[in-house]
């Protein structure tokens, strides 16, 4: 037994309909992810919020590591000049204390360890703590926390030369 | 008596309120389930072997009564909790010394928290071990499988709002694997903490995921859950014999004494053991040693061995798609309902989980003892120490009982060959979860328990 043929129309009003929901459903879908995406995007930080001041240039003896609270980080004075190091451990962001007695960064949660400019010598840390860019007013410096620098090795541009 | 309850149902509240008689007939207690909302997840009639307690356990009800009192005590919470920096700690130290019962709720919701997680991961094992997964219940082990995530997350969540060293330092070890992901990990952690770091924005996002986006998508989700177990047919038991009993009053009864007795359970706990607290949050000061919830205290542990990539995101991401993938990689409709499937499958798992036992706590010891990160450091490029040999370890270790089994010429089903790898999965999970939650001390390094130094207890932090 056959079927009497449909009628044949280009497009019936259930298909359009149908078209047109599925459509508008999709439109939807659609511009509700375009909208939710830069809406839970995090703000940027303000630029000038974020400047720290970290002390006298004579503070910072050739050789010290002077940890600095505000700015959540350390500045180092090597021969050359200044390294500002976040204190965040580049495994998981532990807050990385100097251990004056080791003579070397240790973290307590995993056991990383770097030396004064950074480079991990232990640990899981995948890569070395991130610097921080320093300006000098005067003899004021301040440093950037909320500007870290992601490196893959220590290079002598990361300090600021004296 | 019968005079009284004949003038009762057949009043006109009672009808407007039950469109049932008194159940005390065949009839009345089938439309007890079929025209009450509560009731109406349940069949009119339940296979005996369904009701069966070492069958089930009872724990995938555990879980959603453990679900049921999070939601009405943390509501509770909420009225005496504000998710602000400045406000989050000291409202939790009010809550417990100047709000009456106000500890007890804290401890409750803590300990259902707990309890859940718990109740959740041996559902999932139950449901697992019995084949309960099988046609037409594929689909549904999936959205279990979601709501497994869900919980998770909705625990995770919840460990922030406390605002004190705890919280802190376990969500910024958390959200830093995130960090790892190539490519959108920064992007996804920055996402997930309203910032570079977690502060204020974070508090805030996680407030908002763990009080409503979470709840609701949890209760959406078990909607859905307990819909399908419906649908199906119930629970999954052996097709013969059938032998059905009415519902009601049976189940009814049973989830009232459940529920009775997880409160009562919750209650004692919360009485006998306070929820902890630490010191208030300060981003300058990780203590040590800090560790993660003990529900992810695990990868805590797989991360020492390898690259967080490889140990704490492709790793677990494979485990948890393989899961997901369980009813499909064993479409048999054979022996669902049955533990293990046979007395072969029952040897198959234990000896699975033997292997496990003994196996994971020696490549711990040795990867320990000689960790190749350290012995090959500037000798080997990093992808060497760090991916190569854990990951090739961890490989060869989960596929080794298979290979064993083909040497044996014992040929394995395939709902033998994943009682292996499924076993092999869940027994690594609660043996890296013990050794890092017990046997880790401070610097995260290995020790025995009894000889933890600096007087360190796992269990303060529980």
């Amino acid at each position: 037994m056959t079927l009497p043929p449909l009628p044949r129309r280009s497009l019936s009003r259930r298909l359009f309909l149908t078209l047109l929901a599925g459509g508008g459903g999709t439109v939807l879908c659609a511009q509700t992810t375009a909208i939710l995406v830069p809406f839970l995007r995090p703000l940027p930080p303000a630029p000038e919020a974020g400047r720290v001041y970290a002390g006298r240039l004579t503070d910072f003896v050739v050789g010290s590591v002077t940890r600095v609270l505000a700015g959540r980080c350390f500045v180092v004075r090597l021969d050359a000049g200044l390294l500002a190091l976040s204190q965040r451990c580049t495994h998981l962001g532990c807050a990385v204390p100097w251990q004056a007695a080791e003579g070397r960064f240790h973290c307590p949660c995993h056991g990383s360890t770097f030396n004064t400019v950074g480079e991990v010598t232990g640990g899981p840390a995948p890569r070395p703590l991130d610097w921080l860019p320093i300006t000098l007013d005067a003899d004021a410096v301040w440093v950037s926390p909320t500007q870290p620098q992601q490196r893959a090795a220590f290079a002598p541009e990361q300090v600021t030369e004296l | 008596m019968t005079s009284l309850i004949d003038w009762l149902t057949r009043s006109r509240v009672w009808r407007s309120f039950f469109r049932h008689g008194w159940p005390d007939n065949a009839r009345d207690r089938a439309l007890v389930m079929t025209t009450n909302v509560f009731f109406h997840l349940h069949p009119v009639k339940i296979n005996r072997a369904s009701l069966r307690a070492t069958y089930t356990f009872g724990l995938g009800l555990v879980t959603a009564i453990a679900f049921a009192s999070l939601v009405v005590t943390g509501a509770l919470l909420m009225f005496w909790y504000a998710p602000t920096v400045e406000r989050a700690y000291p409202d939790i130290l009010s809550l417990q010394t100047a709000v009456p019962y106000g500890q007890l709720l804290r401890n409750l919701h803590r300990w259902g928290a707990h309890l859940m997680v718990l109740t959740a991961v041996l559902h999932l094992a139950r449901v697992f071990y019995t084949g309960a997964y099988k046609p037409p219940r594929e689909f549904n082990w999936v959205v279990g499988v979601g709501l497994l995530a869900l919980t998770l997350a909705g625990s995770f969540t919840g460990y922030l709002l406390p605002w004190d060293q705890l919280a802190f330092w376990a969500v910024t070890v958390g959200t830093s694997l995130a960090s790892h992901l190539p490519g959108i990990g920064a992007d996804l952690q920055a996402y997930l903490l309203g910032g570079p770091e977690v502060g204020q924005a974070a508090l805030l996002r996680f407030y908002a995921l763990h009080v409503m986006v979470i709840p609701l998508a949890l209760a959406l989700l078990t909607s859905v859950h307990f819909w399908r177990v419906r649908k199906d047919g119930g629970l999954a038991v052996p097709k013969i014999p059938r032998d059905t009993v009415l519902a009601f009053p049976v189940v009814a009864v049973i989830e009232v004494m459940l529920t009775l007795a997880v409160s009562l359970g919750l209650l004692l706990l919360s009485l006998a053991v306070d929820a902890p607290l630490e010191a208030v949050a300060n981003p300058n000061l990780t203590p040590d040693p800090s560790k993660a919830p003990w529900y992810f205290v695990g990868l805590q542990e797989m991360l020492e061995h390898g690259h967080p990539f490889v140990m704490a995101i492709a790793g677990p991401l494979l485990a948890g798609l393989f899961v997901a993938a369980v009813p499909y990689l064993d479409p048999a409709e054979t022996d669902a309902g049955v533990w293990f499937g046979s007395r072969r499958g029952a040897w198959i798992t234990a000896l699975s989980a033997v292997y496990t036992l003994v196996g994971v706590p020696a490549l711990v010891v040795l990867s320990n003892a000689f960790p190749p990160r350290e012995l090959l450091r500037g000798q080997a490029p990093e992808w060497v120490a760090q991916a190569l040999i854990p990951g090739g370890a961890t490989v060869l270790f989960t596929l080794a009982p298979l290979l064993a089994l083909g040497v044996a010429r014992v040929r394995p089903t395939r709902r033998e060959a994943l009682l292996v790898l499924f076993t092999l999965l869940l027994v690594t999970a609660a043996v890296v979860t013990v050794i890092g939650f017990q046997f880790r001390g401070p610097g995260f390094e290995l020790y025995w328990p009894w000889q933890m130094p600096d007087g360190y207890n796992p269990w303060d932090s529980f």
